[in-house]
């Protein structure tokens, strides 16, 4: 584990990871432990459904799912709806925005650095480590809803929970990269954290309420939340080009991260925001 | 090589030649510049102005940077790993590890590598800088001030290992604003005060412009005109029959104008380095 960057930084995130895994499995597992209630009681949750308006509905991941009560439309509404991205989006913001920018403000980019480690090695093996981060994560989904079907009667064909694990991936893969390149220009892990989560917090909120509000309708595809589920990859299977649309556009911020890297001083704190004087008016 | 942060840091027309084997003492008040010389030789900063040659080459090369042995002047490491762990794991980047030399080295500085880094002392972190520094036998060890947190005893030890680093032909760059540290090892001095080199010097050298104070009792009361007159006298000063003054370089003017008169005492005190350094350091204006 202390062969490569990649490796290694792998091996510093196993607690945090390993506690991440636990909390998505066991929360899966507690909702899968809920379907056969929701499924015994379905008039009741009908009617109660019919109580909260649409824009709620909407944020919380469940507004264009047609059928609430099969097992599918049960994990979308309760999971892929909103936890599960989330909890993607957000573990690839903190690791991406860890991945250099925290090396450097820890002050252990320097001796890093000094060894014959090129800077193109250290951004793309810390951007591998991210994306194997990820797809752990995504083992832990996979695993948790194969046990939600045994035990609870979840039952989603294999192939579309393969599909849905594997959008959540790319998602996090997508904020993450945008994180890395983010703090790999700027080298400031806490701006970086700032502003990936305004974005990712807008973008949510614009795929959310884009079916509810006419003029954010057309500007839906510019969330990467559209390309995550509008396909619904749950109930319908891989959508081919929407995973190539989260996936391209994280190796192009890999990209940028590669060639933000490649001119700046490592372990000064990045861009200078100018503070502007306030000076006393005169009399 | 310029490079600058914006106010007051950085270095400015930085010329600088280090040769090969020689032990050169980099000396300077803190914030004067050294850090961000240093920095750049690594590559981790890069001048505005001008270039870095390292080993012949660029320290963008990976391969220069392999030769190269680099000790930060505020040394930081992953606090949860073992010594052990980091030493292998700086090793695996270089492609070129040192087991045995980095075993020996810690032995010798009485370093614990199973240790967790996190629960060692500065003392110790500085240890372990030092040893990842020197465990590949580098042919060019740069070093940020390196004796800092370090114990009296350790200090030596630091002290005896680049004597034979210097002794086996490796080349030593060391910042420092101890005085008596750069004495004791280097070489060669260069002084940088506010981003400007302001001398480069073979300490021999430097010692010979450094003031020497003589205390000289005579028989009978002298002409103080006699020795005021004379090159590298200052601040001669005559109470009675004794005369104390300061000279800069030579001595022989002094002595040869001392012994036309009949002479009870002298003394000399040492040449005071400490007195250059610090006119160095304060700059022409005062």
């Amino acid at each position: 584990m202390l062969s490569n960057v990649a490796l290694k930084t792998l091996r510093d995130r196993r607690r945090s990871l390993f506690w991440w895994v636990v909390g998505i499995f066991g929360y899966l597992l507690g909702i899968g432990a809920f379907y056969p209630i929701v499924r015994d009681n379905q008039g009741q949750f009908e009617a109660l459904l019919e109580t909260y308006p649409d824009e709620f509905l909407a944020i919380m991941g469940v507004g264009s799912e047609e059928n609430l009560f099969d097992p599918i439309g049960f994990m979308q509404a309760e999971a892929f709806g909103w936890v599960v991205p989330l909890v993607f989006a957000i573990y690839g913001t903190v690791q991406g925005a860890r991945a250099v920018a925290g090396e450097e403000e820890d002050g252990t980019i320097d001796l890093v650095m000094a060894t014959s480690l090129t800077r193109l090695g250290l951004v793309w093996q810390k951007w591998l480590a991210l994306v194997l981060a990820e797809l752990v994560l995504g083992g832990a989904v996979f695993a948790a809803l194969a046990v939600d079907s045994v035990l609870f009667g979840v039952e989603i064909p294999v192939g579309n929970i393969a599909a849905g694990v594997l959008m959540a991936v790319l998602l996090g893969v997508f904020f993450g990269s945008l994180a890395l390149a983010v703090g790999t220009g700027t080298g400031l892990r806490g701006l970086t954290v700032g502003v990936v989560t305004f974005v990712a917090a807008g973008a949510y909120l614009l795929n959310s309420l884009g079916g509810l509000v006419e003029i954010l309708d057309a500007l839906q595809p510019i969330s990467p939340f559209y390309y995550y589920d509008a396909s619904n990859p749950l109930r319908y299977g891989l959508d081919v080009e929407h995973a190539l649309v989260l996936g391209g556009l994280a190796v192009v911020f890999l990209g940028v991260g590669l060639l933000a890297v490649r001119g700046r001083d490592l372990g000064v704190g990045g861009i200078r925001l100018a503070v502007p004087t306030i000076r006393k008016a005169s009399g | 090589m310029t490079k600058n942060y914006g106010k007051a840091r950085g270095v400015t027309e930085l010329d600088l030649e280090v040769r090969p084997g020689e032990v050169f003492g980099y000396l300077g008040p803190n914030g004067a510049g050294k850090t961000t010389t240093i920095r750049m030789l690594v590559d981790l900063i890069r001048p505005q102005q001008g270039t870095v040659e390292v080993l012949g080459g660029s320290p963008r090369d990976p391969a220069i940077r392999r030769r190269v042995g680099y000790l930060p002047g505020e040394v930081e490491f992953y606090s949860r790993m073992s010594a052990r762990d980091f030493l292998t794991y700086i090793g695996n980047l270089r492609g070129k590890g040192g087991d045995a030399l980095s075993e020996r080295l810690s032995e010798r500085l009485d370093l614990d590598l199973s240790r967790r880094i996190g629960d060692l002392s500065k003392g110790n972190r500085q240890k372990l800088g030092l040893v990842q520094a020197l465990m590949h036998g580098p042919e060019l060890v740069v070093l940020d001030e390196p004796t800092s947190g370090l114990d009296p005893l350790v200090q030596q030890e630091v002290y005896r290992l680049l004597d034979e680093l210097k002794d086996d032909g490796v080349t030593v760059f060391f910042s420092s604003h101890v005085l008596s540290e750069v004495e004791r090892v280097a070489d060669r001095v260069g002084i940088i005060r506010e981003g400007r080199l302001v001398e480069v010097e073979e300490l021999e050298a430097l010692r010979h412009k450094a003031v020497r104070t003589f205390e000289v009792v005579f028989e009978e009361v002298p002409h103080i005109a006699e020795f005021e007159q004379l090159d590298g006298v200052r601040m001669a000063d005559v109470h009675g029959a004794v005369l104390h003054c300061q000279v800069i370089g030579s001595i022989d003017q002094l002595l040869k104008a001392v012994a036309k008169n009949r002479v009870r005492d002298l003394v000399s005190h040492g040449a005071d380095l400490e007195a250059l350094f610090l006119d160095y350091y304060r700059g022409e204006e005062d």
